[in-house]
């Protein structure tokens, strides 16, 4: 399935993935869950959250800048 | 997955939705700066604020929370592309919240901006996270003495743990000693006691917190960040927590449980010749750098 993924403060990229949670898309993208939070559609959600075809995600790094 | 409420969690740990995530954050706050006597209704706060997630939070609830009257301290560093970037969010928040702004910058205090102290040491700029922490935080103090009673700081408990962990690879004692809620030599008058109310938040409820109120900042990240023994300890220590979750909380309640029998190995307390600020040397570390550079 096709879906948009953007990093914090980055442009969103299209992307195809088999992953169907945000904890499967994370290893995918090799991102240690501890690291970041994630926004789907906009919204702050928990990792066991599903992803469907043409989902919006936000990936935001936890730390703060330095 | 839902949170006990019903609705939608935000987060997995604690899994909460929204609402009770913020009142959970701000519960843990509340009971930080009461158990640890952080500070109390009459004193003036002051909150060093670099436009970052968690100072941002720190700011946020210590305003909104308690009564107290509330500045904020902001260190410029000169830092090009990465303190430009934090500074509008620090003025706007600082604006919407009724909370005076004070900024100082290495430049106008010490003479040179960050960048120019790299340049000046022949390029190496491995030292710059340490070099900066020590402007940062002469600053930091003798400012906050000026505008109030207490420094309030966004430190988290990743923070915390990974102080814990650089400390030991370093084998530096004395600071591991004197870590805790509130950091540093707390009986010298020349300090400002220095608290940290969200040191029970992991660095993630903490970012969870600031996005779920619906504040942004700059993605921007300090380029010198990547260089720091810091960063390649939250790596380490994030990869730790990924296989054996409840890890980083351990390592600090570990700490807490043997901190009572640590002996705090502090050398005397004098006043810097130069600056007046407290040093255990004549010359304390800041006027003895700029004095290299």
């Amino acid at each position: 399935m096709q879906i948009s993924v953007r990093n914090h403060g980055s442009k969103s990229r299209k992307m195809t993935t088999e992953s169907l949670d945000l904890v499967s898309l994370l290893s995918e993208l090799s991102i240690n869950p501890e690291t970041v939070i994630v926004r789907l559609n906009s919204e702050l959600v928990t990792f066991d959250s599903k992803v469907k075809p043409g989902d919006e995600i936000e990936i935001i790094p936890v730390v703060s800048g330095g | 997955m839902k949170c006990k409420c019903g609705k939608p969690a935000i987060i997995d740990n604690p899994r909460l939705c929204k609402e009770d995530f913020q009142k959970w954050v701000e519960k843990q706050v509340r009971s930080n700066v009461k158990n640890h006597k952080l500070f109390s209704k009459n004193d003036k706060i002051v909150c060093a604020v670099s436009g970052g997630k968690d100072s941002l939070t720190a700011l946020y609830i210590t305003k909104h929370l308690f009564k107290n009257e509330v500045h904020c301290l902001t260190i410029d560093e000169g830092i090009k592309g990465y303190r430009d970037t934090t500074l509008p969010f620090v003025k706007k928040y600082c604006k919407e919240w009724d909370v005076p702004l004070h900024v100082y910058s290495f430049k106008s205090e010490f003479g040179k901006t960050l960048d120019r102290m790299k340049n000046s040491r022949g390029g190496d700029i491995s030292p710059n996270c340490s070099l900066c922490g020590v402007f940062r935080r002469n600053l930091m103090n003798r400012k906050s003495k000026e505008l109030g009673d207490v420094l309030v700081t966004g430190h988290n408990l990743d923070d915390e743990v990974q102080t814990i962990f650089m400390n030991l690879i370093q084998n530096d004692y004395d600071r591991l000693a004197r870590m805790g809620f509130i950091a540093g030599i707390k009986k010298h008058k020349g300090f400002i006691p220095r608290v940290k109310p969200l040191r029970t938040i992991t660095e993630k409820q903490s970012a969870t917190y600031f996005f779920s109120k619906g504040f942004e900042t700059s993605p921007v990240e300090c380029p010198y960040v990547y260089t720091s023994l810091r960063h390649k300890v939250r790596e380490q220590l994030n990869l730790f927590e990924f296989k054996y979750p409840g890890t980083k909380r351990n390592i600090l309640a570990w700490f807490d449980n043997i901190k009572p029998k640590l002996e705090t190995g502090d050398s005397e307390i004098i006043l810097c010749k130069l600056c007046g600020e407290p040093s255990s040397k004549s010359i304390c570390e800041a006027c003895e750098i700029l004095g290299s550079t």
